[in-house]
């Protein structure tokens, strides 16, 4: 097996072929910023969040789809890239309701805790203060769109991992969200099977345990690969 | 030989909370430091019982980054019933001990005070000599009076 | 006709004002008390899962979050239709009761002690805190101290927080430890030492307010609050008594979740203070008054020794005293002294500790109601969900719009009685003032600038111009 020779931010590191740059970079303990990556899910680089310069490349690539190549010089640190990623934050906190003060997830969010370690401390841009819903239809769980940011990992966990493919994402653009089979009430969706890993991958508030009170709401991702390795196993 | 530090201000508020974010330093520092939102009659109970306070508060009037330190006294004619300012403050605080502490106060000139956190980058650029001014006014054994001047 | 304005109202919690319309003669013809802030938190609860609603409703208030969050747990534990663990009910009655002392606490040493104790007429630069410690310093060291304890007994139970959300459906989040009981018992005994030589501090002078007495919101009117199964003073629970003007009683019993049968709410086209009246007697006829003066004229007595001695000195002036708002800062320190005592009971308990702090469940009801006795009066949360448990429609009845009428119908009264139109003093001002600060209104609002904010008194004459200008300086 052949094996790349490759920089990070000025370090050499060895990378095998098919690699992603977010793969090599944490298996040399390069901490690179990530919101709708999970280990154990597929790769959809939506949240753009691990934006990386590439000697040679125009624009920013994201760590997590960018396959690393023989000699490739990558940077994960720069102004430039800590000003995109403030941005993105920015607008993802602009774009829906985010209320930490009052939301299940306070202090123990994905989102708030790349806001304050990639110090994105204000909005620049303007609130859009959208009327959104809360889908608690479930017995168990509940659904805040004002809290979600389309990470889309409920829908890959649900798909790849449960296998019940019970959440996707409707509409386009700013209008997108996220739906329960065919835009049902969750608590009437056929295909769910209530097993919850939807909930406990959801970066941020979004999806949570009914019950819960502000700042109850904490989640565990471990299982993600463990499930993934034994079902591999299997097939 | 105790020094207090007293950061006012609003950490939501962006600059605003400039005084309030550097006692929350100091106080990880070890040192006796609180950030409150506003000068509350329950601190002079703290205040009387130290040899010396230093108050850390944002200036809006001041030019942006600009740090300044000086020594104030307590109010002649105080006002206020639940919230004093800070030197209504230290009139009750040096009843309260007979002989109050020497009082000073660390500024910094601000800017925004929009709703947010972080500073603006002129109080961010002045933040850290805001901090070791407000270090350099601890009370030390060899050298209680000899507090250092910045700017005047 | 002219019209003086008090622009803000100085001393309360929130930013009110007051207008004064004056006759030709000088004389006042009317007087209102306005609230001009709008919340809007009826509407933005709308929506959300039930089990935010203690945390949320917390927020609607810096000055007694507790408060709110006992009344919303209590609202959320209707819905529950649970019964919650003993222990969960002591811890939530020890943290409010830690709010009524921290309250009253700042109502009385710090907003109102500087007129009763150095006089409505003293000079305003020396009308305040750092004034009256010259005169009385152990009483503003202890008062101090007092409030501290309070707040002190909130951060340690329910976290180092403005707004805690430790108070939950259900009971609360966490038990507490050893370390948390034995600083609340340390406490007790130099707090009650504070709280009994303000009392006496406060009698002596009584003589000195005869006029404030017989004219500060001193009229007939009913009395609305919770007292428990005994008829003794109670803060977290209870049935709702109502009495007339004469002591009778004219409800007994009731069921506070069933309040819209006794109140209904008018609203005031010149305030966003809703106007609560006792629904039988019509508006505003139906005028009655809630807070630490109603409770000490509902109850049978307090419950605990030396509150129950203190409200038989009360008594015995109250009953000459007629129906005099004035006393509500007498009343204020008795209930201090109550919770204090109250409090070291609680703490004392050998079960206080018991990690059994919290019953789970779904929503089992469609409406909920919880009701306790606030600082300022009784406080109503009343929430409807949803099958799903999200809440589509709130009502809030807070304790200062219960006696909205009787601050209006106050102002009137003392106005007419101290403010002379032709020549505007100072002190006739700030008595107008001073009778809102008996009833310790709490405004919720987010721009306190006391201190800071000129106080500014203006006469108007027919066309509306200025007239006369008094003003306090800002230092």
């Amino acid at each position: 097996m052949s094996v790349y020779t490759l920089e990070i931010d000025g370090r050499e590191v060895g990378a095998r072929p098919g690699e992603t740059i977010l793969a090599v970079a944490r298996e040399h303990q390069i901490e690179i910023p990530t919101l709708c990556s999970l280990e154990g899910l597929s790769t959809v680089g939506a949240c753009r969040l691990c934006l990386t310069e590439v000697e040679g490349a125009s624009r920013l690539l994201p760590a997590c789809t960018t396959a690393v190549a023989e000699g490739m010089r990558v940077r994960t640190q720069s102004e430039r890239i800590a000003r995109y990623r403030r941005g993105i934050l920015e607008l993802l906190f602009a774009e829906r309701n985010h209320q930490c003060a009052v939301c299940v997830s306070n202090g123990h969010c994905d989102l708030q805790a790349l806001a304050t370690s990639l110090g994105m401390d204000h909005v620049r841009v303007p609130y859009r203060d959208p009327l959104l819903s809360v889908d608690a239809s479930h017995e168990r769980f509940a659904l805040d769109h004002n809290r979600c940011v389309l990470c889309t990992r409920c829908v890959r966990v649900c798909d790849e991992i449960e296998g019940a493919h019970t959440w996707d994402v409707a509409g386009r653009g700013i209008g997108s969200w996220i739906v329960s089979d065919l835009a049902d009430p969750w608590g009437e969706s056929s295909s769910c099977t209530g097993c919850g890993k939807c909930v406990q991958v959801c970066p941020t508030g979004a999806l949570f345990e009914k019950g819960k009170a502000i700042g109850e709401m904490t989640k565990r991702t471990a299982f993600v690969p463990m499930l993934q390795h034994m079902r591999g196993r299997r097939r | 030989m105790t020094t207090l530090w007293i950061g006012l201000g609003n950490s939501l508020r962006r600059d605003d909370g400039v005084g309030a974010r550097a006692a929350e330093i100091l106080a990880a520092e070890g040192l006796r430091a609180r950030a409150v939102f506003q000068p509350l009659p329950e601190l002079a109970l703290e205040i009387a019982a130290v040899q010396r306070v230093v108050f850390l508060d944002a200036d809006l009037d001041d030019a942006p980054g600009v740090v300044r330190q000086r020594r104030i006294a307590p109010a002649a004619d105080p006002e206020g019933g639940h919230r004093l300012d800070v030197p209504g403050l230290l009139a009750l605080a040096a009843r309260l001990a007979r002989r109050g502490p020497e009082a000073w106060i660390v500024s910094i000139g601000i800017l925004d005070v929009d709703a947010g956190e972080g500073f603006s980058t002129p109080v961010a650029a002045g933040f850290g000599e805001f901090l070791d001014c407000a270090r350099h006014l601890a009370v030390t054994p060899s050298a209680s009076h000899a507090a250092r001047t910045h700017h005047g | 006709m002219r019209r003086i304005e008090i622009d803000p109202v100085t001393r309360i919690e929130g930013h009110a004002r007051i207008t004064l319309q004056l006759g030709d003669d000088g004389r006042v013809r009317d007087a209102r008390f306005h609230v001009d802030q709008f919340r809007g938190f009826e509407k933005l609860a709308v929506g959300r899962p039930f089990h935010e609603m203690p945390g949320l409703m917390a927020r609607t208030c810096g000055i007694c979050p507790i408060s709110h969050l006992v009344a919303s747990a209590k609202a959320g534990d209707a819905l529950l239709a649970v019964a919650i663990p003993e222990p969960a009910i002591r811890l939530r009655r020890i943290l409010h009761l830690a709010q009524i002392l921290q309250s009253h606490a700042l109502s009385f040493f710090y907003l109102s002690a500087p007129d009763l104790l150095l006089g409505m007429d003293a000079d305003p630069a020396r009308r305040n805190l750092v004034g009256l410690y010259d005169e009385e310093p152990e009483l503003v060291r202890g008062g101090i101290a007092l409030r501290a304890f309070g707040q002190e007994i909130i951060a340690r139970m329910a976290g180092k927080r403005v707004h805690p959300a430790w108070v939950v459906p259900g009971g609360v989040a966490t038990p507490i430890d050893a370390e948390t009981r034995d600083f609340l018992l340390a406490g007790v005994p130099g707090a009650i030492a504070t709280v009994e030589q303000a009392l006496a501090s406060f009698r002596m002078r009584l003589v000195g307010f005869e006029a404030e007495i017989q004219h500060f919101a001193n009229f007939p009117s009913l009395f609305l609050g919770l007292v428990d199964t005994n008829g003794e003073l109670e803060h977290y629970e209870g049935r709702l008594r109502v009495i007339d003007p004469t002591g009778a009683r004219i409800v007994e019993g009731f069921d506070p979740a069933r309040y819209q049968e006794l109140i209904a709410e008018a609203d005031e086209p010149d305030s966003y203070l809703k106007a609560p009246y006792f629904r039988a007697f019509g508006f505003p006829d139906g005028i009655y008054r809630v807070g630490p003066l109603a409770r000490l004229r509902l109850v049978t007595r307090c419950g605990t020794p030396r509150a129950d001695a203190a409200l038989e000195i009360f008594r015995g002036r109250d009953a000459s005293a007629g129906q005099a708002s004035f006393l509500y800062h007498e009343a204020r320190l008795i209930e201090m002294l109550f919770a204090l005592e109250r409090i070291e009971e609680l703490a004392g308990h050998a079960e206080l500790l018991d990690p059994d702090v919290r019953a789970h469940a779904g929503p089992n009801r469609r409406e909920g109601i919880g009701v306790a006795e606030a600082p300022r009066g009784t406080l109503i949360h009343h929430y409807r969900i949803d099958a799903d448990g999200l809440v589509t429609a709130v009502n809030l009845i807070i304790a200062t719009g219960h006696n909205a009428l009787a601050m209006n119908r106050g102002v009137l009264q003392v106005a007419r009685h101290f403010v002379d139109g032709e020549r505007l003093q100072e002190g006739m001002l700030n008595r107008v003032e001073a009778v809102i600060r008996a009833f310790d209104p709490c405004l919720a609002c987010s721009t306190h600038a006391l201190g800071k904010m000129p106080l500014a008194i203006r006469l108007f004459d027919a066309q509306g111009r200025v007239v006369d200008e008094l003003r306090r300086s800002s230092r």
